[in-house]
């Protein structure tokens, strides 16, 4: 049979090529320098953080008095209301994207129902290996800490009429358009940033990942794209004693003034305008010693960054991390897929425990998004195709609990595929209106309306 | 015909050539002694002929070509034969460094012209990576994409849906009809040939995988790929109103599809000219390319021949290889490779199955971090710039001319903040390549 080469990730690989050079960062550290060795094997994710965590916040938490939330929980739920105290005005959001497509049914296992090992042959969790929720469904065995500390698990989330494209679904998701045809010039987070955000800001909300991602374009607040903030210190923070590199900056800023003579142009001055304001709020971040708890993975060291910006309250209420992580297991789904939720476990442990002791916890809400589930029944190379409906975690001051209805395992649809039970742009509401209050109207042109009963 | 006085008119506005335009200013008596042309000349058309049918203009260049006409550059670079460079050493198998740097310097080279930017175009389009392909598999595809880059996509497309590399990138390695794997079948389509929403169905890409199904790379024979007929398909099946029965079959049937030439050809019209083509110059160059039977040289030829090459300029960023040749080409420095992952492309190892595509991605605040470090940085080792015309002489070696006066008063600006030549030149250097002219294709 055919063999498989070792496989390197994308991302060991760039953490071996780029090896030292976060560290060179800023000043006057080169690129040039030679660099040699080989990738490194060893895993991504540095060793767990205390595993034997509280689990989430006080339950007895009054209700906020402003009350500008504006749904009405009433859903069943098993645990108390838990309700931040924390003026919508104050409330700050990170997506967690994992673009790939992740599998709902390894996040959250229907373990309860037979036909779940009907349909995965090879990728089930065993019922004695789930973290279980009930006796319907349970956890992956990787989220121990967040098993402990409870989340909202909004389950069958995607589109009515999913689409088996990476490229078209990520856009739907980033638009908050659940159809083919809706609305594609702006992000949901961007028109959320344009509502929420101080229009002053240097940064309403901040994506990091190396492009500039749709999920973030807005009519009008800044919004921004980094791969990290290790080189704020080109563009920004040169003192009287550092005089050629204040020019260099100076130079740098004149380039964003100036008429334009064409569209193009314009964008690009405006490109450095932002980028020089936006370097000076990353340069003005306390410089932190250690690893914090967090691991070493893009979601990792996302998360901190985000702790960091909330905390320098430099008008960033948004933060988007993509996991850039191998969600898409069309083969080996079991050898695979743990160390995504070990990644997601360890880093969401380590940021939660760096917002509490930032007094932070009750002011940020953690959602996570990917563009579709994969395929219910499991294909013979160990693996799942492209899929619809998935389940997505909200983490933070939430109901801990299941919300929507988990898809039907019998009743599937004509490709043999989950049917959605709740829409993406219904679960966005539920973020627009149960977590900022901002009516979903504002954000969506659909009509949802938020699901009742997670804030 | 664009002649040297000719601005057309629909044309991004390009900024003029300054100089008899700018302000008096006190600041430095350097000044004075810029003078360079005011109107649009065929050194900035050969210069944007060769940014987009190379991977950049040289200054010596564009001088030595003095005289020859933008219309006449165009047809010598198609006319130039293939530069076919020596092959890397790769090393081990799992030094994953060589062979990105392999490929600057190919793409460096001056021999690399209008093929080379095609093999580059066809990389970031019938995707595969390094995350997922051994180098030395990666380098049997680029092989794969040096031979056909300008020949026939059909034999392409029929070559590297069984080529290693694409293999284990889009998991039809090992897929078994069955239970097939369905990851190429939907790429195929989707990506690579027809376009989203082009009228396959889902059952069409459950059929497709089927019938790719049984191909598998034998690691014990040098990785040879190998087919299985116990994995592959056992009947006929139907695909896109046809019947299909092998990965063959599949790939005629996507080739023979109406789709196909047309969103073939924009794609090419977009890498070579900066803009998905309107709809009547679509179905053109869509007619050339079915015509030829999908022979990618007319098609080239009809993109690039067509008054809206020429006149399409400065409409589209340089990607991020793009302006990094350039940064290594003004401050005649190799610098190394590591600030592409930054910047997110490095050859050899595309973000996802689409490749590099739109150029929204190359205008972020992070690159604009990144970028100003690779300046920064590197700037020291730069050439000194002459004493009485630093700006003219730096603009010339970055054969930009098409620069607005904003931008050369920054750069005069700084010119006369420095008192040493040496830290003039340094300055100098690291501002360009931050300006805006220079992030344009």
């Amino acid at each position: 049979m055919p063999a498989t080469p070792a496989r390197i990730t994308r991302r060991e690989l760039l953490k071996w090529a780029s090896a030292g050079a976060g560290a060179a960062a800023v000043g006057v550290g080169t690129y040039a320098a030679g660099r040699s060795g080989t990738p490194s094997a060893s895993g991504v994710l540095a060793a767990a953080s205390d595993p034997t965590m509280a689990p989430a916040s006080a339950g007895q938490r009054p209700r906020s008095p402003d009350g500008s939330v504006a749904v009405t929980p009433t859903a069943p739920s098993p645990i108390a209301p838990v309700q931040s105290p924390v003026d919508v005005g104050q409330r700050l959001l990170v997506v967690v994207e994992m673009a790939g497509g992740n599998d709902g049914m390894s996040m959250l296992a229907p373990y309860g129902q037979g036909a779940y090992y009907d349909l995965r042959r090879s990728t089930a969790i065993a019922a004695t290996d789930v973290l279980a929720l009930d006796d319907e469904v349970g956890l992956h065995p990787a989220l121990t800490r967040l098993h402990g500390r409870g989340a909202a698990i909004v389950q069958g989330v995607g589109s009515f009429d999913s689409d088996g494209s990476h490229f078209e679904m990520l856009a739907r998701w980033w638009a908050g358009a659940p159809s083919a045809g809706g609305i594609r010039d702006t992000g949901f987070l961007g028109r959320l940033a344009d509502v929420i955000g101080d229009p002053a800001a240097p940064a309403v909300a901040l994506s990091v990942g190396s492009g500039a991602t749709p999920a973030i374009a807005s009519r009008s607040a800044s919004t921004v794209a980094i791969p990290g903030a290790d080189a704020a210190g080109y563009l920004a923070g040169a003192g009287d004693d550092d005089p050629f590199r204040r020019l260099f900056q100076e130079g740098f800023a004149a380039f964003g003034t100036g008429a334009s003579m064409f569209e193009l142009e314009a964008r690009i001055r405006g490109l450095k305008t932002q980028s020089a304001a936006f370097a000076s709020v990353l340069d003005g971040l306390a410089g932190e010693e250690g690893d914090g708890g967090y691991p070493s993975s893009d979601l990792g060291q996302g998360l901190r960054l985000a702790a960091q910006l909330f905390a320098g309250e430099q008008g960033v209420r948004i933060v988007h991390v993509p996991m850039h992580r191998d969600f898409d297991t069309h083969d080996d789904h079991n050898g695979r897929y743990p160390a995504l939720m070990d990644d997601l476990d360890t880093s969401l442990n380590a940021f939660l425990d760096d917002l509490a002791a930032r007094g932070l916890s009750e002011r940020v809400l953690v959602m996570t998004t990917s563009e579709f589930g994969r395929t219910a029944r499991d294909n013979d190379s160990g693996g799942l195709d492209h899929g619809t409906a998935s389940n997505a975690l909200l983490v933070g001051p939430v109901n801990a609990g299941r919300f929507g209805e988990h898809p039907s395992l019998t009743d599937l649809d004509d490709n043999g595929n989950l049917r959605a039970t709740v829409g993406l742009d219904q679960y966005y509401a539920t973020v627009a209106e149960g977590w900022f209050g901002v009516s979903a109207s504002e954000v969506l042109d659909t009509g949802a309306t938020a699901i009742p009963g997670i804030f | 015909m664009v002649g040297s006085c000719s601005l057309p008119h629909d044309a991004p506005m390009a900024p003029q050539t300054l100089s008899t335009q700018r302000r008096t200013r006190s600041l430095s008596p350097l000044q004075s002694r810029r003078a360079v042309p005011t109107v649009i000349d065929d050194r900035a058309l050969r210069a944007h002929v060769l940014r987009r049918l190379s991977f950049g203009a040289r200054a010596w260049q564009v001088e030595e070509l003095e005289g020859t006409s933008p219309t006449d550059l165009i047809e010598q670079l198609l006319g130039a034969e293939p530069f076919w460079p020596d092959d890397p050493v790769l090393g081990s198998d799992d030094d994953y460094s060589r062979l990105p740097a392999w490929w600057l310097d190919v793409m460096s080279d001056e021999r690399a012209g209008v093929h080379d930017r095609m093999i580059w175009f066809w990389h970031g389009h019938l995707t595969s990576g390094l995350d997922k392909a051994s180098p030395s598999l990666m380098y049997r595809q680029h092989q794969l994409l040096r031979t056909h880059a300008m020949g026939n996509f059909r034999s392409m497309l029929q070559e590297i849906t069984v080529d290693a590399a694409m293999l284990y990138w889009l998991d039809g390695a090992g897929s078994y009809a069955g239970a097939p794997n369905e990851n190429y079948a939907r790429e195929l389509m989707e990506l690579f040939a027809l376009g989203h929403g082009a009228g396959y169905t889902e059952a069409d890409i459950r059929s497709a995988a089927r019938a790719l199904a049984g191909w598998w790379v034998d690691g014990d024979t040098d990785d040879e790929v190998r087919f299985d007929p116990d994995s592959g398909p056992t009947e006929s099946l139907p695909f896109l109103d046809r019947s299909v029965a092998s990965a063959s079959e599949v790939v005629d049937a996507v080739c023979d599809h109406p789709a196909c030439a047309p969103f073939v050809a924009g794609n090419v019209h977009e890498h070579l000219v900066g803009a998905w083509p309107e709809p009547g110059r679509l179905d053109e160059l869509a007619r050339v390319f079915a015509d030829s039977g999908l022979e990618i040289r007319p098609l080239v030829e009809a993109i690039v021949r067509h008054p809206s090459f020429l006149e399409q300029r400065l409409n589209r960023p340089r990607s991020a290889v793009e302006w990094f040749i350039a940064v290594r080409r003004l401050f005649d420095l190799s610098i190394d490779w590591w600030p592409l992952d930054l910047l997110g492309q490095v050859p050899f190892n595309p973000p996802n199955v689409a490749g590099w595509s739109g150029t929204a991605r190359w205008l972020s605040v992070g690159a604009e971090m990144t970028k100003a470090q690779v300046a920064y940085d590197n700037a020291w080792e730069t050439a000194t710039l002459d004493e009485g015309d630093p700006v003219g002489d730096l603009l010339g070696r970055a054969a930009l001319y098409e620069v607005g006066q904003p931008t050369l008063d920054v750069l005069w600006q700084a010119a006369g903040a420095v008192e040493s030549r040496r830290d003039r030149s340094t300055l100098l250097h690291g501002l360009l390549a931050m300006s805006p002219e220079f992030s344009l294709a």
